[in-house]
């Protein structure tokens, strides 16, 4: 089988036939649509095994403390259970995505509220909550760390011994001279702002299914956006080789980052070992909200240094991120957040100091946006103070700073391809005829405001080796199979991926069909679904692979029919020779496959082109594709009660190229839900003991249909040189400029200055009262 | 708790099935029944993943105790395709608009605009949003949700129409 370099263009397509896509570009509709409409989709609660036991987790009622003992024996008579597990009987081992920070089950500590410490396999679902109530600990408590700024403080209790002064991980960007660009600065600000903990809040819960067979051989049924990663993490924490763990991916009820990590997995597979039986694991909405991983709490403090021209000289940044209590991906998002908070302008001096800390809370995982939906809002909250002060137009003093092709990164790379004045100038030319009636005539305690605001972002992962690859193999009637290692979390990816494959190949779109991820049958994709690197990096892999078995064919029919390479082409179902339309692209296959035998798959992968954070200065080429988007929002904030309501939004995505325009749209339009949530009244509240006080729907809100505002998704095109038809990512971009836009909107309408997320009506009302004085 | 058998009306069938009387309608769809449409999102009667129609009305399966559900018309997403395969106009305009992204939601949404539209053939955008205000989307923003069920009333509206002329 050919290798494929996946670097390189591989062959030049014929020029004699019209090359345009027919099927890329397209809304096509989505391949699993019908299965998820009439309830025939399989998710990870619906999978049922004969003799499968079920399976609850003990988790942790305090915050801190020392494990002194677990009796599981009271659990162990109950009628119906079949086993009680601890971390006894797990390897012992630490484990950890950047550093080793954490169990599986707690040993000798628990540091939060919702820390795994044992599990229970039982006939019936009741039986294990029965049992997991009887499992007695006792506990010595802690002090209990909460704030970051707190546990950085010389005295302050040390959560991991290992990690001194409760600091997890730190990154920094060092460019240029700050003190002389601050010195030659007409003006400078210095604000401060936060950002709460928000979850993900999958309508899905987690859950896992586990089989074990008397050889070893271990099969998971889980929704995890991850499989290979968790197959990876499986195969080292419980010491089983990748070749007897398979992790079958079901359909994912909403993951946003949340179903990345391994969360009901290990004790499911230990379950399923120990009582030689199925075992399914459910993590219900409580756990939910105290123990599946979340948005990492942000304190940022920016002071900008800019010229009476409205030009931003300098920016110095502090970043102090609240890890919670394991590292996890919590080092990842540091490095997002640290390469994206300056924003999307072209700055020559920039100091950033990121500081990821412990503290007894939910652990900071990777949510949509991972750390820029934060910085975002310090850094675009920021800039319209400065246009105000400057009595210059918010939008343009983003395009006067904004980075253009050639210009240089506040991270140090050089931009190429890239579109983001194409989103100010897309929102300049929507919002330009609107007047915002700023005080409503029928009730003058009704304000309203517009608020723009941009961000960049990255596709792929940044800072990290990351790899993806694909296998596009035919069947003998010619219809074509994607096998991608790549799940559909929703965004549609096994729909687009069908899309490429077959414009491709030149078949149409209902002869492809793209799997579902199976690490024993698919081929690895490194990371997962997340940042943002789907279209881009599987696009790659499944169009190369495409490629590599169309090449296969090719050399059929060089053979066959003495033509050269350059005088075939495939489209619309039909394989052209010199111009002319010669066979049907699936008889040809036919003849292929018999009489002559030949099957035929091919292999296609991406890498990226990531270099790993400079520990000295930060400036290197760490991101492989940037993003830009500008969004724009229009509220009216009701001054008596601090109610903030959103009226409209624009989002105006760059996205290279839209594979499919609908999917687009969906991401634009819910990425937005979460932003509002994210802005408005989401917040996973603590007490002073780290207990969380609002596990549950009653007390922590998300957008409903009623709450949403009218959105208008705005999709630019500018061609990305790296991408499968310049196409680039947008699935997490579409979370991060709401926020600000609402917060910039908000300043507009009431002249006040916001600085902290949510802003509930508390806050904008203690805020408005603050500002009457 | 001992198991007593009842009768349940699903979908137009009368079935008989065991149940221990604490189970709620929702259990014994998913596990006793094997109608995994229907979804457990929260337990708790917030995130109407669990939504079916009981005599015409979108309830919160999770929140009925089984007994309770004897003698009503429980409808659930698995009754709404026809026998003979085809998709209700719902269903295939939750695909065309591009309604549907995870589909966890999806059932229990379109049981509760199909009670909407059983009972209001043409409402406003303000009755539709009502009508899926206790169904959490955290993937759609509702938007294409909405459009698909807007697009169903007015092709409902038409066929109306047509039959009338």
């Amino acid at each position: 089988m050919r290798s494929t370099d996946s670097r390189t263009v591989l062959f030049k397509e014929n020029q004699s036939v019209d090359q345009e896509c027919y099927i890329v570009g397209e809304p096509y509709q989505r391949l699993d649509a019908t299965e998820k409409v009439t309830g025939i989709a399989k998710f990870g609660d619906d999978i049922k095994i004969p003799q499968m036991l079920y399976g609850r987790i003990l988790r942790s009622c305090h915050a801190h403390a020392k494990i002194l003992n677990i009796d599981t024996s009271e659990a162990e008579k109950l009628s119906g259970v079949k086993m009680v597990i601890t971390n006894k009987d797990f390897p012992d081992i630490i484990y950890g995505m950047y550093q080793d920070d954490q169990r599986i089950f707690a040993r000798d500590k628990v540091n939060y509220y919702g820390e795994a410490i044992a599990a229970v396999a039982a006939e019936d679902p009741d039986i294990a909550q029965l049992a997991i109530d009887l499992i007695n600990v006792k506990y010595e408590k802690l002090p209990v760390v909460l704030n970051p700024e707190e546990a950085i403080r010389k005295g302050a209790y040390q959560i991991h011994k290992k990690y001194k002064g409760n600091i997890a991980a730190k990154r920094k960007i060092r460019k240029g001279d700050v003190n002389k660009a601050f010195q030659k600065a007409d003006y400078i600000f210095e604000n401060t702002y936060t950002t709460s903990m928000v979850d993900h809040v999958p309508i899905e819960t987690h859950v896992a299914v586990a089989e074990s067979d008397p050889s070893g051989f271990v099969t998971i049924w889980s929704p995890t956006q991850a499989p290979f990663n968790n197959r990876f993490l499986l195969s080292r924490i419980l010491q089983i080789p990748m070749n007897k763990i398979r992790i079958i991916q079901t359909s994912i009820g909403g993951a946003f980052g949340g179903k990345q990590e391994l969360m009901a997995e290990p004790a499911a597979v230990i379950l399923a070992k120990k009582t030689k039986r199925p075992v399914k694991v459910i993590c219900d909405r409580v756990e939910e909200f105290t123990a599946s991983t979340v948005r990492h709490p942000f304190k940022m403090i920016y002071k900008t240094g800019v010229s009476k021209e409205g030009k931003i000289l300098t920016r110095k940044i502090k970043l102090i991120q609240d890890c919670g209590a394991y590292n996890d991906l919590g080092e990842g998002v540091l490095r997002y957040a640290t390469i994206m908070a300056a924003g999307p302008y072209c700055i020559d001096h920039v100091w950033i100091d990121g500081y990821l800390v412990y503290t007894n809370k939910n652990i900071g995982g990777v949510m949509r946006g991972v750390g820029v939906p934060q910085v975002c809002f310090a850094g675009e909250c920021q800039l319209d103070l400065i246009a105000r002060k400057l009595k210059i137009d918010p939008l343009d003093l983003r395009l006067k700073n904004a980075l253009k092709n050639r210009d240089i990164s506040p991270n140090g790379q050089k931009m190429i391809g890239i579109g983001y004045v194409e989103t100010l100038e897309m929102i300049k030319d929507k919002i330009k005829n609107i007047k915002i009636k700023r005080k409503n005539p029928k009730d003058k305690n009704l304000v309203r405001g517009f608020g723009i605001s941009s961000m960049m972002y990255s596709c792929s992962g940044a800072g990290r080796h990351d790899y993806n690859s694909a296998i596009v193999k035919f069947n003998e009637d010619g219809t074509a199979i994607v096998l991608t290692g790549t799940p559909d979390v929703g965004q549609g990816s096994r729909t687009i991926l069908a899309q490429i494959a077959a414009e491709e190949l030149g078949l149409n779109y209902e002869d492809v069909w793209t799997s579902m991820a199976d690490t024993a049958y698919s081929p690895v994709d490194m990371y997962g679904a997340n940042a943002s690197r789907i279209s881009y990096m599987a696009g790659n892999a499944v169009r190369n692979a495409a490629r590599d078995v169309k090449e296969q064919i090719f050399e059929y029919l060089i053979q066959s029919d003495r033509v050269k390479q350059e005088e075939i082409v495939f489209k619309k179902g039909w394989v052209y020779l010199k111009g002319k339309k010669q066979i049907e692209i699936k008889e040809l296959v036919k003849k292929i496959f018999r009489p002559d035998g030949k099957p035929l798959i091919g292999r296609g992968s991406h890498n990226t082109l990531s270099e790993h954070m400079n520990p000295i200065d930060g400036l290197n080429n760490t991101v492989d594709i940037f993003l830009f988007a500008t969004g724009a929002a229009e509220v009216e904030v009701d001054l008596n009660t601090g109610t903030v309501k959103v009226i409209k939004i624009w989002a105006a995505h760059d996205v290279g190229k839209a594979i499919n325009p609908l999917n687009i749209e969906g991401q634009i339009e819910g990425g937005i839900g979460q932003a509002l949530g994210f802005a408005l009244c989401e917040k996973v509240i603590h007490d002073s003991q780290g207990i969380v006080m609002n596990p549950s729907f009653l007390d922590y809100k998300i957008f409903t249909s009623l709450d949403m505002p009218e959105i208008i998704p705005l999709i630019v095109e500018v061609p990305e040189p790296k991408g499968p038809y310049g196409v680039r990512g947008v699935g997490e971009s579409t979370t991060i400029p709401g926020a600000a836009s609402i917060a910039n909107a908000i300043f507009d309408a009431t002249d006040i200055v916001v600085d902290t997320l949510p802003m509930t009506p508390e806050y904008i009302y203690h805020k408005l009262k603050i500002h009457e004085k | 708790m001992r198991k007593k058998s009842i009768h349940l009306d699903i979908n137009c069938e009368m079935i008989e099935v065991e149940v221990k009387p604490n189970w709620t309608l929702l259990r014994v769809l998913r596990d006793e029944l094997g109608l995994t449409g229907t979804k457990e999102g929260c337990g708790e009667g917030h995130c109407g993943a669990c939504t079916v129609i009981m005599d015409g009305k979108a309830i919160n399966s999770c929140l009925v105790l089984v007994e309770d559900a004897i003698g009503h018309k429980i409808m659930t997403i698995e009754g709404l395709v026809k026998k003979d395969g085809t998709l209700h106009p719902l269903q295939e305009n939750f695909i065309k608009t591009g309604a549907v992204q995870c589909g966890f939601c999806t059932p229990g949404m379109i049981m509760s605009a199909k009670a909407l539209l059983d009972q209001n053939p043409e409402p406003t955008e303000l009755e539709i949003r009502t009508a899926i205000a206790g169904n959490y989307c955290r993937c759609t923003g509702y938007t294409k949700i909405v459009e698909a069920i807007k697009k169903t009333a007015s092709q409902l509206k038409l066929k109306k129409r047509g039959n009338k002329q």
